[in-house]
């Protein structure tokens, strides 16, 4: 059970999500495209909307056989969603979110798939009900990402498999950022592989993709808005502003992770 | 810069943002700063520089801004006045191509000075103010300036004293910044006495100072969006590499973002000594 000032920042997080999510600047950044993560960003990447497509494509193809149902976590305002449905038909795809905005969006852009308001850490799911899930870039403010874990343990059938993207902060980040959980505190990709392993998934695989996913993501951020203070469209005040949450996490973030964590096949 | 204690209506429009002191002590400052050191690679080159798609740091910059002014020339003979040296790696750099006997590279910071003796050993040192040339006239082969003309009090008082100073059929070799009537009266080191818009305003002035052969190139891409990105990348790599804290990027960038709304043309210039006056 959550504690009253727990669910007091819950809300507080959901709105300021939806308020970034939601802001102008934010969307033609993502190109109108409702994605809002780092992306995996590759050579030959040229926008945050294709690297955000491109993390799709990378933790999808981690998933052994893409058939039966998909649930996605924290599912955003859908762009991750509307991705599913390259690979999936929307009558298998089901997605969950905390924020009633985020989903009154994510319903429009892919339409036909079943939404759902619901907390990552408390399933309203049947034991072994989903083929496969996918969670990216939130198990980081779940409380815990142990107990999300252990949940979506539960929910997968026997051979199923969750792929999740996640980022690793510094032990004082996590103790002292809103919204961030010193109980989430993990040191590097082999202590996310032995949580993965503890809370009882026969095998996981965890990926280091700091650079290709946060370096990434900081140089396109850093390379979008200088360009367009060159050419005099925008002003130092407002380049600032635009980079303040890019610097913050320089500061913060150590590790990008990949992971897929199978669930054993009964016998 | 001498003071007269006569002001005259001359000198009082130079009182807008023209302090030479205080531009003296600026660059004294900052030429010295370790961070800038470190962006420069402890080359001593503090020029915008030339950046193409082979450009992978400053010093190269610098060193290929050099080749392609020295590329406008048509021979490199003789002897070559160096204009405002600062620690002098643009004199260093002219002894590829000349010996240190053909080399007088002048000043106005006796502190720069000393860094350019020691980078240039053999050259000729000479504090002076690029505006009052002590040379007799005829002397130089050749006179080059690397930006530093947008800082004197005018132009065309340069020029004028280039021409005296060259020998008939010399060459004198520019490369300068042209930034925008009202950023000329808010910056510090520049006065509206010495406000040129525009390239083709450039060439007139170096025409009418009664130079021939004139090539004007704009190479405001290269150069200044050039430095820009270099100085971007350099400083958000650090900060990334958490070797520098935030505040300290941010003062490393300011000047460079200051730039962004004032600067409107880097110049390459080479021009010769027409000889009719």
């Amino acid at each position: 059970m959550m504690r009253n000032s727990d669910e007091q920042d819950n809300l507080d997080m959901v709105g300021r999500y939806d308020s970034i999510m939601f802001d102008p600047k934010c969307v033609a950044y993502f190109g109108g495209s409702d994605f809002t993560n780092f992306g995996y960003w590759e050579p030959e990447t040229v926008d945050q909307r294709q690297a955000c497509a491109n993390l799709m494509e990378r933790l999808i193809e981690l998933i052994p056989h893409k058939r039966g149902t998909i649930l996605d976590v924290a599912c955003g305002k859908g762009g991750t969603t509307r991705h599913l449905l390259k690979h999936y038909r929307a009558a298998d795809i089901t997605a969950i979110n905390v924020s009633a905005r985020q989903l009154a969006r994510a319903q429009e852009i892919a339409p036909g798939c079943d939404f759902h308001l619901m907390d990552a850490c408390h399933l309203a799911l049947a034991d072994n009900s989903v083929d496969n899930m996918i969670c990216v870039e939130a198990a980081f403010h779940f409380d815990t990402r142990e107990r999300f874990l252990k949940e979506a343990r539960r929910v997968l059938k026997p051979g199923g498999c969750l792929v999740l993207s996640d980022i690793l902060m510094t032990r004082q980040a996590e103790r002292s950022k809103p919204y961030r959980l010193e109980a989430n505190y993990l040191s590097g990709p082999a202590a996310y592989q032995e949580l993965c392993r503890r809370v009882g998934f026969a095998r996981a695989e965890v990926i280091d993709a700091t650079q290709q996913c946060w370096v990434g993501c900081f140089w396109h951020a850093v390379r979008y808005i200088h360009e367009r203070y060159f050419a005099r469209q925008v002003g130092l005040p407002a380049l600032k502003d635009f980079l303040a949450l890019t610097y913050r996490r320089a500061a913060d973030i150590r590790y990008y992770v990949l992971a897929v964590c199978h669930k054993r096949v009964e016998r | 810069m001498q003071h007269d204690d006569t002001e005259t209506a001359d000198q009082a429009s130079r009182q807008d943002a023209y302090d030479q002191q205080a531009l003296l002590r600026y660059y004294e400052q900052t030429m010295y700063d370790p961070l800038i050191r470190e962006f420069t690679g402890g080359s001593d080159f503090h020029n915008f520089g030339y950046w193409d798609t082979q450009t992978r740091n400053h010093w190269q910059a610098c060193e290929n801004l050099m080749e392609k002014l020295l590329g406008l020339l048509p021979q490199r003979v003789g002897t070559i006045l160096d204009v405002a040296c600062g620690k002098g790696a643009t004199t260093k750099f002219l002894l590829r191509h000349y010996c240190p006997a053909a080399i007088t590279a002048i000043d106005l910071s006796a502190k720069l000075l000393d860094t350019a003796r020691a980078n240039a050993p053999g050259c000729t040192f000479l504090q002076m103010d690029a505006g009052r040339l002590a040379f007799g006239e005829a002397t130089f082969d050749t006179v080059i300036c690397v930006e530093a003309a947008f800082h004197f009090a005018s132009r065309d008082e340069f020029l004028g004293e280039v021409r005296r100073v060259i020998k008939p059929r010399g060459w004198l070799l520019l490369t300068d910044t042209l930034i925008s009537t009202a950023a000329a009266q808010r910056r510090i080191g520049r006065t509206l006495t010495n406000q040129v818009d525009t390239p083709a305003a450039y060439r007139a002035c170096l025409r009418r100072a009664g130079f021939g052969q004139i090539t004007v190139v704009d190479a405001t891409g290269p150069c200044w969006q050039g430095l820009y990105w270099g100085a971007v990348r350099f400083a958000h790599g650090k900060l990334l590499a958490q070797e520098i804290d935030l505040p300290t990027l941010q003062r490393f960038l300011e000047p460079t973002y200051q730039r962004v709304p004032d600067l409107e043309y880097y110049l390459l210039a080479a021009a010769q000594k027409s000889l009719k006056e």
